[in-house]
């Protein structure tokens, strides 16, 4: 048997209670008020506190104590059964997973002491205002966020333009370009409740309404040295992009997942003529399924060093996001108007399929990244 | 109003326009509101952005719109192996000599040749003298990929890393899809130690371990003269050094032991090629290392620890490679220094074998052309139901520093340094390392241009 299995063995158990758990809370929780999520954008609060309570944010963050060993996969796989029901929530689960993230991988004990437990348990809630970040650091667009080294802390200053999973008391972590000092900049966690900080919700979206997605407005916010995450955030990123990357894919697999359902249901009613159509559910499942053991092994090593890893990480993430939006393509065609009704799954998972392409890194960010690899 | 020339504006964070002529009504300002005239107050109405987010419309693109040369995600026809198949991962020379000697005593067994990168055909250890040859990176390249597929009759899958071997199914899962094998090949190679530095630079140390990590390296060196820091003053550094130096960059080395190539060459003669070095402007700082890498103000500062500071525009590491065994290690393949292997090149599972950087064979790592040339040729032919055996002998080892060209060869290993010399000569002179056994297990040649490899070659064989 080799590694891969075995650390599948050794946790399969605490792995299969947790899932159950999760789905328990989808069933009971989330179901009941998906549609309302998509139409009407309530952050399903609740929702997540009890995800939380189910274990789904800490599998990965044995830093928490909630775990002995990290086992990334069964965080994205938590979060794919979410984004199967509703990706608006799936989303919200990843931005929590990533903000436990920034403090799982955090250089400095304090921020990570202080946060990680409550961050890993749901108790306090997260989201990362990263996006800005990555598209920095691959030469997109330029940093917004500029800090100032004073007394005890950084002051800093900046917007960034959407930031999810927000809200009072709710904590994310962001990186700021350090002012004076070309090329450096400081990883942190920001509190929303921190004087100078504005939470504003300015435009409406397609899809994924019920995020708590704001535009945060940093006017001489101090950030104290204990919610410093790494004072080198290029090192920092470094290390912890692959997690970054890896834990996104639970959103692509779950909605890619429930596409093929919707497809495969309509079936017994249409098969005579949806036999027509590309993209039939088997051979989607056939290729999700390799996608799926991909991203698995993948999930196994996230501090792996190689640039060809790297380099597989952003292929698999390229081709959740195509399969995405094929599944959710099919999902629409295969069922017809039933799909083109406001309240149908299948025109939502449309929505959401082209958030899977869209947030960073985006298809095109992707494309980007590798072309500049090989 | 009408007769001025409005202008349009553009959020960087989400692509909202301000066009001055129509104004933002719903926060306040009229039409013909020019960019100057909005308060700073004012907020992007899409995003929350500010009036310093924007950036004027004109009508040229942000770059170059020439269809990028993208990686485009395979089309799913492409080649997924099969029960019959040889499948080689890795297309470096390891593995492209596997296919070529496969075709070479006439096999005609299916053949996928999968590479990670772009899989095209050159000469690693020409990276290091390419700017002396007066050669780009694009001209290393002896034949392309997709050519050398065609060539050899065999199929090839580039950009394709494998994530996960899978013995029990025979097969292999990568990020676009599995890939089914009936005989595996693995030809891994190594990748460059990484060393623990502090400092805001600390990654931006250049491993130049294939082509392009090189064409990365070379877009800085064709920029003009710049400051080069080497890590490492073995064969790869020594020969950057000379190599980097001769096309009138400034070279610095740093390299913790207390002479160049340490591991091959006698005290003695390494301070000869240290000398020439020297002599051409190369600066060493030995029996030290670089703890520190910090970037401000377009230039690199370089701290060691024994102190000494200076700065620089490029680091690259030349510290020794590592054989890349991440994934036989997943798979529960045998693996101590490299993948181990017997003779046969035949791994610790039944029908995967490996060669070159990656492999061990019997507890020794083959780094050089000449043994993984016959390490390929031993596989093809224990491929094709012959049973061929590695015979283990000893390399030649030509180090291409045209300032002070050496050779060494290690014919048996010994824990003795008591080398001596039996020749002199003007440019340099031949020496001996003789084992406790009076055995002759080293020998090592200095300055004798073109004529030092035949030299040797009349000792060791």
């Amino acid at each position: 048997m080799n590694q891969f299995a075995r650390n599948l063995m050794d946790n399969d158990w605490s792995e299969a209670a947790m899932l159950d758990a999760v789905s328990a809370v989808i069933r009971r929780d989330l179901q009941p008020m998906t549609t309302q999520i998509d139409l009407e954008g309530i952050y399903p609060e609740r929702v997540m506190r009890n995800l939380g309570a189910a274990g789904a944010f800490y599998h990965h963050l044995p830093a928490s104590g909630h775990v002995e060993s990290m086992n990334l996969p069964v965080a994205v796989k938590a979060m794919s059964r979410v984004s199967e029901e509703c990706m608006s929530t799936g989303f919200a689960v990843w931005c929590q997973d990533t903000c436990g993230w920034y403090l799982e991988n955090a250089a400095n004990s304090m921020v990570q002491e202080q946060w990680i437990r409550t961050v890993a348990s749901g108790k306090t809630l997260g989201g990362t205002g990263m996006s800005n970040t990555m598209k920095a650091f691959a030469g997109i667009e330029r940093l917004r966020l500029q800090g100032r080294r004073v007394e005890g802390g950084y002051l800093v200053n900046g917007n960034l333009p959407w930031v999810s999973n927000l809200g009072r008391g709710h904590v994310f972590g962001t990186l700021f370009a350090l002012e004076g000092a070309s090329h450096q900049s400081v990883m942190t966690l920001v509190d929303c409740d921190m004087p100078g900080f504005t939470l504003k919700q300015m435009a409406h979206f397609t899809a994924l309404e019920g995020s708590g997605t704001y535009a945060c407005i940093f006017d001489d916010v101090f950030i104290p040295d204990a919610m410093i995450i790494d004072e080198n955030g290029a090192a920092f990123l470094h290390h912890s992009k692959a997690g970054i990357v890896l834990l996104q894919i639970g959103m692509g697999l779950g909605v890619a997942q429930s596409c093929i359902d919707i497809s495969r249901e309509t079936e017994s009613l249409l098969s005579h003529v949806n036999r027509y159509l590309d993209d039939r559910p088997d051979d989607l499942q056939n290729e999700l399924n390799e996608i799926n053991e991909a991203v698995m092994a993948l999930a196994e090593t996230p501090y792996e060093y190689a640039k060809e890893y790297f380099r597989a990480v952003l292929q698999v993430r390229l081709r959740v996001s195509e399969i995405t939006l094929r599944s959710a393509q099919s999902a629409m065609l295969h069922s017809g108007a039933k799909g083109y009704l406001r309240t149908a799954p299948a025109q939502r998972k449309l929505r959401e399929a082209y958030f899977v392409a869209m947030i960073t890194p985006s298809i095109k960010h992707l494309r980007k990244e590798l072309a500049e690899m090989s | 109003m009408h007769s001025k020339n409005y202008e349009r504006w553009i959020c960087e964070a989400c692509g909202f326009i301000y066009d001055e002529a129509q104004g933002d009504p719903d926060s306040g300002l009229a039409p013909g509101t020019c960019y100057a005239d909005i308060p700073e107050g004012w907020e992007c109405p899409l995003c929350g952005m500010r009036k310093s987010d924007l950036r004027l419309l004109t009508d040229s693109p942000a770059g170059d719109l020439r269809k990028t040369e993208h990686i485009k995600t395979p089309d799913r026809c492409e080649c997924r192996g099969g029960a019959e198949y040889i499948v080689i991962v890795g297309a470096g020379f390891a593995g492209w000599s596997v296919a070529e000697a496969l075709r070479r005593i006439g096999s005609s067994a299916p053949v996928l040749l999968i590479s990670s990168c772009r899989g095209d055909f050159y000469s690693k250890p020409s990276l290091s003298g390419a700017l002396a040859d007066g050669k780009t990176a694009q001209d290393l390249i002896y034949e392309d990929a997709f050519s050398r597929a065609q060539r050899l009759n065999i199929q090839i899958r580039t950009d394709t890393p494998v994530i996960q071997l899978d013995p029990s199914r025979k097969r292999l899962i990568t990020s676009h899809g599995s890939i089914a094998y009936g005989k595996l090949v693995l030809a891994l190679g190594a990748h460059q130690r990484e060393l623990a530095l502090r400092g805001n630079a600390a990654h931006n140390v250049h491993a130049v371990n294939d082509l392009a990590d090189y064409m990365k390296l070379r877009q800085k060196l064709d920029s003009g003269p710049k400051l080069v820091t080497i890590l490492g003053s073995g064969l790869i550094g020594c020969e950057f050094a000379d190599d980097i130096s001769g096309a009138g960059h400034a070279v610095t080395m740093v390299d913790p032991n207390h002479w160049p190539l340490s591991r091959l060459l006698p005290e003695e003669m390494a301070i000869d090629l240290q000398k020439q070095l020297n002599d051409k402007g190369i600066v060493f700082h030995l029996g030290t290392i670089l703890t520190t890498l910090e970037y401000s103000a377009g230039r690199y500062r370089a701290v060691l620890q024994n102190g000494v500071t200076f700065e620089t525009d490029i680091v690259v590491i030349a510290a020794g490679l590592i054989p890349n065994t991440g994934l036989a290690e997943r798979t529960g393949l045998k693996v101590d220094k490299g993948i181990s292997v017997d003779l046969q090149m035949q791994s610790s599972i039944s029908d995967i074998y490996a060669l070159g950087d990656c492999a061990s064979v019997e507890g020794t790592v083959y780094s050089y052309i000449e043994p993984i040339k016959h390490q390929a040729e031993t596989i093809a032919e224990n491929l094709t139901g012959q049973r061929s055996l590695f015979s283990k002998k000893p390399t030649i080892i030509k180090v291409k520093t045209p300032t002070f060209p050496l050779a060494a060869c290690q014919i048996r290993k010994t824990e003795t340094r008591a080398w001596t010399v039996v020749e002199r000569q003007e440019h340099g002179c031949r020496m001996e390392l003789t084992d406790e056994h009076g055995e002759l297990a080293a020998v090592a040649i200095s300055g004798f241009e073109k004529l030092a490899a035949r030299e040797l070659y009349k000792y060791c064989m």
